[in-house]
């Protein structure tokens, strides 16, 4: 694959209190492709997402975001670099609208301040309603009309999950994180869900790093697989090949399994 | 220009508008006539309470604004209205400074220490943080003691009226328009930043921080602004406290006092600012309220002498009932009867529908 580099893992490793989560990671994603990180539970793939987000640092190694260094940026200045991140249990704001959630994912494209703000100036005027169609473009998007003004709180888990999502879209990421979109969803919002990555990765362009549970959506859909296994990255590349790759068999179902197959 | 049912928006700039419907205009102009016409029939009595009312309002705002909003505790909030009115005091009797440089320097005052107790903040959360701006409180309250007792005014600092002008504010009804005025800005002002970027901000960090974070929001810097906005308009009307009661002294800025403030929140409703101004009213109604029914109910003369334990016990058990029996406060009371009558004769509102 001869495609531009987006993100560059080199050599990743983090230790907490004595514990050794992620072990000498190396990795990239190109640019535009969904890459699909798996593994077993407790394999260190959240952890992993954390490290790129900045929640967490690597005790060892770098990450690259094109030419740019992210270690030791934080978490807000990564999310000005391009990299918008979704949470594994949606983390939405629970007392805001889905609308004001979304809006809160324009904070980074917006400029009015506490002053202009409070007088409701022009200039903030301006502002919302432009970021509002913006967000509008998503609402559509993720095909969340009816909840537009509800809270964030009685909602399903599965829109939930949807919403964590089109606020993550409307930084308008060059990278985005996905951590576990699927978990908790059941069949249709699955496949609604499966429906909006695709357009994501086709329309939109956005690379992807998604973290899945789910082996046959991940079958179906990504284009490359990283797996890790106790935090050691054990398997890269195609989707079919690393599916079949015996050591990934053996992760998930065992060694008996792995040698009758 | 619509009824509450069944109008459409067809602009999103029409979605800003606050006073949405025909029907809440009118609602608001008579408000305002209301509230315009009040000094001209109202007994000195009810003037005093009016603007006991609006001026403990300007202070309820500013802590719904960093607790309702922006989600961080302070205990600090009698120490913050004891700082402006403080600063007010010190520059009269030292400087003999009018209103327009003791206004602004309280409010330069309550910035400086909310910066400095907002700095806790970045590292402590919830009960922590309210301890640590606990330590505002009387810090304020120690030096405000030591300015007395040096200069020799032990028993409180008498200011003057001030005068803006040619106009001496004196006259209650003076004071009320002022403070009318005031707060009506202060209202104004904090319902646009709630409902804009800064505010959205300061929401997402109380609901979750580190996806507030992660979504590009500087916590820290949110965090500070918010301590330093309210903590400036906290001390302003301190400021103001100060020139309406005439006399600065720390008794007068107890832990209760703080206690009070929070009441008038939680009663009100954390999170909202219609919430704040309910709360207010009830809070500062409340021992009137209290000495009215004791009058009414002709209670027995021995049992007035406890009077005071009485509305510090009703205070708390009121606060407790709320924090049980309807945590989304007044406002929450007040947004269902409001739904009764607009749905009627539905019982449920639609989907959505806050």
């Amino acid at each position: 694959m001869d495609k531009a580099i987006d993100l560059t893992l080199d050599g990743i490793s983090l230790n907490i209190s004595g514990l050794e989560i992620l072990n000498f990671i190396s990795m990239r994603a190109y640019k535009g492709e969904l890459l699909a990180l798996i593994g077993p539970n407790g394999a260190g793939k959240t952890s992993l997402l954390n490290c790129i987000s900045g929640i967490y640092h690597a005790t060892r190694g770098q990450i690259r975001f094109k030419d740019r260094e992210l270690s030791g940026l934080k978490p807000h200045e990564i999310a000005q670099v391009g990299i918008a991140r979704t949470f594994q249990h949606a983390e939405l704001f629970r007392h805001m609208t889905v609308l004001d959630n979304l809006l809160v994912g324009r904070h980074i494209k917006m400029n009015a301040a506490l002053l202009s703000n409070g007088f409701f100036w022009g200039k903030t005027i301006e502002e919302e309603v432009a970021h509002r169609e913006l967000v509008e473009e998503i609402i559509d998007f993720l095909e969340l009309e009816k909840y537009r003004k509800s809270n964030a709180l009685g909602l399903p888990y599965g829109i939930q999950k949807i919403v964590g999502l089109g606020r993550a879209l409307a930084m308008e990421p060059q990278v985005l994180l996905l951590d576990e979109p699927s978990a908790g969803m059941n069949r249709q919002e699955k496949e609604d869900l499966a429906r909006f990555i695709l357009r994501i990765r086709y329309e939109i362009g956005i690379t992807m790093i998604w973290v899945e549970h789910d082996m046959q959506l991940v079958g179906d859909l990504a284009d490359r697989i990283v797996v890790l296994n106790f935090g050691n990255k054990i398997s890269e590349g195609k989707t079919d090949e690393v599916l079949n790759d015996p050591q990934v068999i053996e992760a998930y179902l065992g060694i008996k399994a792995s040698a009758k197959g | 220009m619509a009824f509450a049912s069944g109008y459409f928006k067809t602009t999103y700039k029409s979605d800003l508008a606050i006073v949405e419907t025909f029907s809440l205009w009118i609602c608001l102009i008579i408000l305002t006539l209301g509230l315009i016409f009040f000094p001209f029939f109202a007994s000195a009595f009810l003037m005093d309470l009016a603007n006991q009312v609006f001026l403990a309002l300007i202070g309820a705002i500013a802590l719904m604004l960093l607790t309702g909003y922006a989600g961080q505790f302070s205990l600090g909030h009698a120490g913050l209205i004891a700082a402006g009115a403080f600063t007010t005091a010190i520059l009269f009797k030292e400087l003999n400074a009018p209103i327009w440089v003791t206004l602004p320097t309280s409010g330069l005052t309550g910035a400086i220490l909310g910066i400095t107790f907002g700095l806790p903040s970045l590292r402590l959360k919830g009960l922590y943080l309210a301890l640590s701006t606990l330590a505002l409180h009387f810090i304020v309250i120690y030096i405000g003691a030591e300015y007395e007792t040096q200069r020799g005014f032990a028993t409180g600092v008498v200011i003057d009226s001030p005068s803006i002008g040619p106009f001496l504010i004196e006259d209650p009804r003076l004071w009320y328009f002022s403070l009318l005025i005031i707060d009506i800005l202060v209202v104004i002002f904090s319902i646009n930043l709630v409902r804009s970027r800064t505010g959205r901000a300061w929401m997402a960090i109380r609901d979750r921080d580190v996806a507030a974070e992660a979504l590009g929001i500087k916590v820290a810097s949110y965090k500070l602004s918010a301590f330093v906005l309210t903590s400036a308009l906290t001390s302003i009307a301190g400021c103001l406290f100060a020139y309406y009661r005439g006399f600065v002294s720390v008794e007068a800025f107890s832990l209760h006092m703080t206690i009070e403030y929070l009441a008038m929140i939680i009663i009100g409703g954390l999170g909202s600012i219609l919430g704040a101004i309910f709360g207010t009213i009830f809070v500062v109604l409340l021992p009137y309220i209290i000495d009215a029914l004791v009058d009414i109910l002709h209670v027995p003369t021995r049992l007035t002498t406890y009077m005071f334990a009485i509305k510090y016990s009703a205070f708390g058990l009121i606060m407790i009932i709320f924090l049980v029996f309807e945590p989304s406060g007044l406002v929450g009371i007040w947004h269902r009867i409001r739904d009764y009558f607009i749905l009627w004769p539905f019982k449920h509102k639609p989907l959505g529908e806050r």
